[in-house]
């Protein structure tokens, strides 16, 4: 059953690849040059024809194969969802509300997901790891960090 | 080689003064470098402008002090949290972070630091006294023997194709079409930004590189976290000193992989990245037991540490003999010796012989230091790995932002590298092998712009490639071991189809 499941996904990771090779295919048409022997277009294309050759013997050995990898097939994707939002809403804070208190309430929220129970520490953490950050990047190595759409932090 | 100069070169260097400057500037090169996503080039385009007004030698021996740490200090953050501190150190994840899982993060550490210093100190060795008979060699490189070096470089990433070659040829496919985005290096236009103007810069390959190695691996272990928290013992941390045993076994390939490193560093253009994972590649080849490489084996720590170690004085040679950077930090130090008004090539030779010989001891005495530094600190470093997850795992992700963020101060870059975490991520759960990707993603413009410049050359007439002999026995060669490689997959595959459980193939 999970055999059949893995051949199902690689047969979609291979039309995947195959879509990416024909979509930068199609881009890199028209890209010329007049004066040079090959144009800009040239290396895209032959990367891309290449890959759309592979993946379609890739697809065609998968449905021929009677046996396939048992790679690890994720059963559940809860965490995959929750992570991803977890960092987007933390690039989204950063934007927003600037580094250090985007920073703060990640650590804090994280922390949280994974089990740590304690207050203090959550807390401690969180702050003591947004002033390190600052103090190496902002005043040690002098790089301007997000402060946000109001400057305050 | 004026010995005279060489002596008193090292009684300058020995003086308290400056034997502090390189300690500090070691000892902040290993923290950059093990921080993920500062760079060494980052680290020494910092450093620079603080050293402008330091005294001219003493500016240079903090700039290698930062340079030689800063190579070293990746491998520290790959062996304890398998995230590469810089991308040189990636290569060190595989048997280095293995061994860290083992319970033997202080040996992979130990090695480590063992393997660098010694790979620094004989690259510092052959950049003193081969310097200018080495660089005489590159000197006569052109685009096809480029494009050559490049196409070999790329046959042998198949061995890093893992289980399946369609696979790994997917990834190298997959990097070298991250690099199509940006300005393209033929007539400079913009290609596939989508009307995006900060996708003008590319995509960077620390903000890929952290996705595809820093986050990727944070969701795997959150993901592992989720589904069964496991809490970890205390890791001991014991064995930091190498034995002469252990020493022993690993000369063989601490030697062949420095020299790989030199070589590789002399061509300009292939920095350390593409050197640690050709010595690994080749460690693995050569070994009795490949198939116990990415389980945690010490030369699969060694070959990768020396080879970027060996790196950093072979890239020194055509950047000061030629004024051709063999890597992006040595294209900062040719920054350095423009700033201090210095002329690099053959009259820097000639008039400045008072700064060279400096350099040429200090680089030295540099690398002695980053060992006796690396291994003292050693300890320190890896009680990181005794940070429960729910504290590590949150700082490691600020990390990975910050030093997506930090390279070009952009925040796409960080939307970049979460990008490449997702895929990466399930690149993994795949079977697709994400170093090849990383390191295409290095190659791929010297590959193209080579192959256009070759191109032009010969009128469009790909024989161009077999035109000259250095050009055409690379790319003979690259031939030769990509139908190695294939044959030997088949012929394997065809023994032991019969047995069950063999995943390997070319499929």
């Amino acid at each position: 059953m999970q055999i059949s499941l893995f051949r199902k996904k690689e047969l979609g990771n291979s039309v995947i690849f195959i879509s990416i090779g024909i979509i930068f295919l199609i881009l890199s048409r028209g890209m010329e040059a007049d004066v040079y022997i090959i144009g800009p277009g040239f290396f895209p294309r032959l990367i891309s024809a290449s890959l759309i050759v592979i993946n379609v013997v890739r697809f065609l050995v998968i449905i021929m194969s009677s046996n396939g990898s048992t790679a690890d097939v994720m059963s559940n994707s809860r965490p995959l969802y929750i992570l991803t939002i977890l960092l987007i809403s933390y690039l989204a804070g950063i934007i927003i509300v600037g580094l250090s208190l985007a920073t703060v309430l990640f650590i804090y929220v994280l922390m949280s997901i994974l089990g740590n129970r304690s207050l203090f520490q959550k807390i401690l953490i969180a702050l003591a790891v947004t002033f390190a950050i600052k103090a190496i990047f902002k005043w040690v190595l002098v790089l301007p960090l997000p402060t946000g759409f109001w400057n305050i932090f | 080689m004026d010995f005279s100069l060489l002596f008193w070169a090292f009684t300058e260097i020995l003086k308290p003064i400056n034997l502090l400057i390189i300690v500090a500037s070691v000892t902040m090169g290993i923290t950059i470098g093990a921080l993920p996503g500062l760079t060494v080039t980052m680290g020494v385009a910092l450093l620079l402008p603080l050293t402008f007004n330091f005294p001219t030698v003493q500016s240079f021996l903090a700039l290698m002090g930062i340079y030689c740490g800063g190579v070293y200090g990746g491998s520290i953050s790959a062996i304890l949290m398998g995230i590469p501190g810089t991308p040189a150190a990636a290569a060190t994840i595989f048997d280095g972070h293995a061994l860290a899982k083992k319970g033997f993060a202080g040996q992979a550490l130990g090695l480590a630091c063992i393997a660098s210093s010694i790979a620094g100190l004989i690259s510092a060795l052959i950049m003193t006294f081969l310097s200018p008979q080495v660089a005489r060699i590159a000197l006569m490189f052109g685009p096809v023997e480029y494009f050559g070096i490049a196409f070999f470089a790329l046959s042998i990433l198949v061995i890093l194709s893992g289980k399946s070659l369609l696979k790994g040829f997917t990834s190298i496919l997959l990097g070298f079409l991250c690099t199509t985005i940006g300005i393209e290096p033929i007539l400079g236009g913009p290609r596939f930004t989508f009307g995006f103007e900060a996708l003008s810069a590319g995509l960077g390959l620390i903000p890929v590189a952290i996705g595809l190695f820093g986050l990727a691996q944070i969701f795997d272990d959150f993901i592992a976290f989720y589904q069964s928290p496991i809490k970890k013992g205390r890791q001991v941390i014991k064995n930091i000193l190498p034995r002469w045993n252990v020493m022993k076994k690993i000369s063989r390939t601490l030697l062949k992989s420095t020299f790989i490193g030199v070589g590789i560093g002399i061509i300009p253009g292939i920095g350390p990245e593409t050197a640690s994972f050709v010595a690994y590649a080749e460690a693995k080849r050569s070994s009795k037991n490949p198939e116990l490489f990415g389980t945690g084996v010490i030369e699969g720590v060694v070959a990768p540490e020396s080879g970027n170690n060996g790196v950093t004085g072979g890239a020194m040679v055509p950047m000061m003999t030629l004024g051709i950077p063999g890597d992006a930090p040595t294209a900062i130090l040719l920054g350095g010796f423009l700033l201090h008004g210095l002329p690099v090539g053959p009259m820097l030779f000639r008039d400045h012989l008072n700064i060279v010989y400096p350099i040429f001891g200090g680089f030295i005495v540099a690398n002695i230091l980053m060992g006796i530094i690396g291994i003292s600190l050693a300890r320190f470093f890896a009680r990181v790995m005794d940070v429960p997850q729910s504290i590590l795992m949150p700082i490691i992700c600020v990390l990975c932002f910050i030093g997506s963020y930090a390279t070009r101060l952009s925040l796409l870059d960080v939307g970049i590298s979460v990008f490449f975490g997702i895929v990466g991520f399930f690149l993994r759960r795949y079977d697709f092998p994400l170093s090849p990707m990383l390191v295409s993603i290095i190659l791929a413009p010297m590959l193209e712009m080579n192959m256009a410049n070759a191109l032009t050359i010969g009128n469009g007439s790909f024989w161009v490639f077999f035109s000259t002999p250095i050009g055409a026995t690379f790319i003979i060669l690259g031939i030769i071991f990509l139908i190695f490689i294939i044959v030997g997959r088949v012929r394997k595959k065809e023994i032991s189809s019969s047995k069950p459980g063999n995943k390997e193939s070319i499929l």
